[in-house]
């Protein structure tokens, strides 16, 4: 037998080291591999989990609608106590406006204040304004209907609003003057749309459509066929005059006799000759506004067209100033 | 144990089998330790990884489970498309809308019906008589200058079948009717209950029985209490003078008075059932 020499013993040693070296580095490579696969696959798997079931989305798509009916109810309770939050708007999407088509005053504020977070800010704090002993705002929303776009980004929504108002002396200086509280029908149908922002829905047009304001010992079939407010569509200006026919601030004309200036529902109700001095602004662009036509019932006005028409299923929302609320 | 986990435990089975094969080669205590660590810290990887993932995952449902909840959804779905269906109504009624109005109502299923103060309207066809011959027409601007007639729907009560295929609603409408008679427009309070059934067809929910009860109708200037009407008259809500085309009188005509008792059946509030029948009507 012979032995191998020290050399050899050597070489052998270093061979051996060698292999043991060439397995811990193909462990060790495989391993590698391993680790850049693994999680790969743990990803796919979640990517898998991740696209959202037929349920799923039927049960976001139910929530938001429930989202949606909370918040177009919570901004009535605001608006009810004279509050306004900024939470409710949608201020961070372009085009967020308020139109109020109730009387002269929240024309004008359609056309002037309420294309920007300035304006609705305004609005707010006019409506704060408004907090003093002997007013009322209590408008109710009945009859909803309320469509989510298929792309879930949006949503349109109507409802019919029932309402009732008073105001105390000398806020609403209507065309004979009151010198005591006065109460008074303030009906009106509502028209919505809104956009998520930050995950929240959000109000981004709001638009009040007038039906009639009377005070309450008249009924709206007494109101004046001739006042300013009422019309049938012949009588009732060219498309688009709520928002080119904006009173002064204080201004009286509303159609049906009522007390004029008095806050509307759509919270864009000026305290009329209490109100802050106008603040300058820049021209709003009217192309991004509503096609309207202000409605007050007189008995001669023919009932407008169901406007606004109630909302019907939609992919994707596209701005039209005819379909737009 | 998921797929995914066994596909993990296989991988890692067939990396130890690689690794074994090596036991030709001489290797160190300390490289078997190196790799024995190395192999257990991407087993240990691995098998966390895969129940992360697995956690993610919905837990398997059986058909059946599936059937369930879908149809538990479509049902929450149908209570939000029944209100759509109804609101839509009465803003078509405000517009004289009638060709809409009709749209929204059952086209092919049996026993369509329409109940409006004045009587009964059977079938598609005497429904459709009802909004286009006893309703004021949407063109007719002449006959519309000062009448108003707004309903708005509150409290509703919708149950959904538990087959999910027909469905059952109610709902209080305040509202005001505005008559003109002689060039003189005539204001009223006018204040229903709505009972309705509802079926699908096509996939979309439509008005299958509707029936409006009274509460009260009385002029502006007297409140509900001084009122003399006890009975609905057609003339003072719809058509001045016309002779409408019901197919039967009324089933119900109770209105206000301060004789009447209010009824507690008209319409009966609707409570959970598994599938329609033609007893539980409106």
């Amino acid at each position: 037998m012979k032995f191998p020499t020290r050399q050899e013993r050597c070489l052998k040693k270093r061979e051996d080291s060698m292999t043991e070296l060439r397995a811990v580095r193909r462990t060790l490579l495989c391993g590698l591999c391993l680790c850049l696969v693994a999680p790969l696959f743990a990803l796919a798997a979640r990517a898998q989990s991740a696209a959202k079931s037929r349920e799923e989305i039927q049960i976001e798509r139910l929530e938001a609608i429930h989202d949606i009916e909370n918040l177009m109810s919570e901004y009535y309770w605001m608006h009810a106590s004279d509050q306004m939050k900024d939470y409710l708007m949608a201020y961070h999407t372009p085009g967020a406006r308020v139109t109020n088509d109730l009387h002269e005053q929240s024309m004008a504020q359609t056309e002037k204040n309420t294309s920007s977070k300035q304006g609705l800010d305004r609005d707010a704090r006019r409506i704060e304004m408004r907090s003093s002993p002997g007013f009322l705002h209590v408008h109710l929303e009945g009859s909803p209907v309320i469509e989510l776009a298929a792309d879930g980004k949006s949503a349109r929504g109507t409802w019919i609003s029932p309402g009732l108002e008073a105001d105390p002396p000398g806020m609403t200086p209507g065309p004979a003057g009151h010198r005591t509280t006065v109460g008074y029908w303030a009906w009106a149908k509502l028209g919505a749309e809104f956009v998520k922002e930050n995950g929240q829905w959000r109000i981004w047009h709001l638009h009040v459509y007038s039906l009639f304001m009377t005070p309450y010992g008249q009924s709206w079939a007494e109101a004046d066929p001739n006042s300013e407010g009422g019309g049938s569509p012949a009588s009732s200006g060219p498309p688009g005059g709520a928002q080119a026919s904006g009173g002064p601030p204080g201004g009286g004309g509303q159609g049906s006799g009522g007390p004029a200036g008095a806050g509307a529902p759509g919270g864009g109700g000026a305290p009329g000759a209490g109100g802050p001095p106008r603040e300058e602004e820049a021209p709003l662009d009217k192309s991004t506004l509503p096609i309207s036509e202000k409605w007050l019932y007189t008995p001669t006005a023919v009932y407008p067209d169901a406007k606004p028409l109630p909302p019907v299923p939609y992919n994707t929302y596209q701005f039209d100033r005819n379909t737009t609320y | 144990m998921g797929r995914f986990q066994l596909a993990v435990l296989k991988v890692a089975e067939f990396i130890k089998e690689t690794i074994d094969k090596e036991k030709c080669m001489r290797i160190s205590r300390n490289s078997s330790a190196v790799r024995g660590v190395v192999l257990g810290g991407f087993i240990a990887a691995l098998l966390f990884l895969s129940s992360a993932s697995a956690q993610t995952k919905p837990a398997p449902s059986g058909s059946d489970q599936q059937a369930s909840l879908t149809l538990r959804l479509d049902r929450l779905q149908a209570v939000r498309d029944v209100q759509n269906l109804m609101s839509r109504y009465t803003y078509y009624q405000s517009a004289a809308l009638q060709d809409e109005t009709i749209a929204l109502f059952a086209q092919h299923t049996p026993g369509t019906r329409a109940e409006m103060l004045w009587g009964v309207y059977d079938g598609l066809d005497s429904v459709k008589k009802c909004y286009k011959l006893d309703h004021l027409q949407h063109s007719d601007l002449k006959k519309r200058a000062g009448v108003m007639q707004i309903d708005t729907l509150t409290t509703p009560v919708i149950q959904v079948a538990g087959d999910g295929k027909t469905a059952k609603g109610i709902w209080v409408s305040p509202g005001l009717d505005t008559t003109v008679a002689d060039g003189k427009a005539s204001a009223k309070w006018a204040w229903y209950k709505y009972g309705a059934d509802f079926v699908k067809e096509d996939g979309a929910w439509k008005i299958w029985h509707l029936h409006i009860y009274g509460i009260f109708l009385t002029d502006y200037h007297k409140s509900w209490a001084e009122g003399t009407q006890t009975k609905y008259d057609a003339s003072q809500i719809a058509l001045v003078g016309h002779q409408m085309h019901t197919d039967r009188p009324p089933t119900t005509s109770w209105a206000f008075s301060a004789d009447t008792v209010f009824p507690d059946d008209q319409p009966s509030i609707p409570q959970p059932y598994e599938t329609f029948n033609e007893k539980m009507a409106y």
